[in-house]
């Protein structure tokens, strides 16, 4: 289990993630009041992974199903393993944070975030309740259908 | 109501590629691991061994192709939108990379652009971009839409989540 650090919002966040494809923010930013985390390009594979194995078992423990689009449920899986890379965290990847770090460390809208774990609502469309109209039949996703429909992303 | 799970086009796209060249027959093994391993590895020897040959062609973007009517415009062009003469009411979709259900409504908002022409214009914004611009227009969740009227007295309308299409029209034809 990760163990999550409050860093002050000035410092630069290249300490204690290991992330490799972190870069440190410009000097000009390192003053701001918040540090801007930007999206890199792509996540890492095994990220991707670990938040499609985390789906995968979420979804059979909560009675969820993926979306009978599976491009949104491969989409969201990388925004998640996405925002694990560069925040440490899966941040929930359909919302818009003022502060990102900040949010991760708070853990509110940490994937399965809060709405989710009480009321199995996920505006992500990732866990969908059977009578959701956009509800699937599957609990299951492979990395072959992920990284196919999120191909020239 | 189930969405169409492809993108919605009205013609054929414009060939923006050079037709595929034919590989040469005599490949060699080491060539053919390199080039077809799906390690992230293999671009980056491909790219530096000479001569570069394209054995296939690279498939085209999926969801921000040229042809697709919705542009994405950045936060001075919207302001310079806004700010400027309208006489059609202005849609704005503020959306996110790894957003899922921003693709969805992209597929709408298309769909909604080839109806409406131009009676409507519909732009979106990449969040993680125009991070401060979302910020002070109070983009929480995501996707969220901005309708807005032609005429500068009325107000926004401002939408969060996946909206059935029907709304959207009705929203739409009720602020112009």
């Amino acid at each position: 289990m990760t163990v999550m650090r409050a860093l002050p919002a000035t410092m630069s966040y290249a300490v204690g993630f290991g992330v490799s494809s972190f870069t440190a923010p410009p000097t000009h930013l390192r003053s701001r009041r918040f540090v801007i985390v930007k999206v890199s390009a792509e996540p890492s594979d095994k990220s991707v992974e670990i938040m499609r194995k985390f789906s995968e078992q979420y979804a059979r423990r909560s009675g969820t199903y993926f979306c009978v689009d599976k491009s949104v449920t491969s989409v969201v899986i990388k925004g998640l393993a996405d925002h694990k890379d560069s925040l440490g965290a899966p941040l929930c990847p359909c919302r818009h944070y003022d502060d990102k770090a900040a949010e991760a460390t708070q853990g509110f809208w940490n994937c399965p975030c809060v709405p989710m774990r009480e009321r199995k609502e996920c505006h992500c469309m990732l866990f969908l309740t059977p009578d959701n109209d956009f509800a699937g039949d599957e609990q299951v996703i492979s990395m072959e259908e992920i990284k196919e429909l999120t191909v020239n992303m | 109501m189930l969405l169409a799970s492809t993108p919605f086009s009205v013609y054929a796209p414009p060939k923006l590629l050079s037709p595929p060249v034919q590989p040469s027959p005599p490949l060699k093994t080491r060539d053919a691991a390199t080039i077809f391993s799906t390690t992230t590895k293999s671009p980056i020897s491909l790219l530096q061994s000479p001569p570069r040959r394209l054995l296939a062609t690279p498939p085209p973007g999926k969801f921000l192709r040229e042809d697709y009517l919705v542009k994405k415009f950045s936060a001075k062009e919207i302001q310079d939108l806004i700010k400027g003469e309208r006489n059609v009411p202005l849609v704005i979709d503020f959306y996110a990379t790894w957003c899922g259900p921003c693709i969805l409504m992209a597929q709408e908002l298309e769909m909604l652009a080839v109806e409406y022409e131009s009676n409507a214009m519909i732009v979106k914004v990449d969040t993680d971009d125009e991070y401060e611009f979302a910020r002070d227009m109070q983009v929480r969740g995501l996707p969220t839409l901005y309708f807005i009227s032609p005429d500068p007295s009325k107000d926004a309308i401002r939408t969060e989540g996946l909206i059935p299409l029907q709304m959207m029209r009705d929203i739409i034809d009720k602020s112009l």
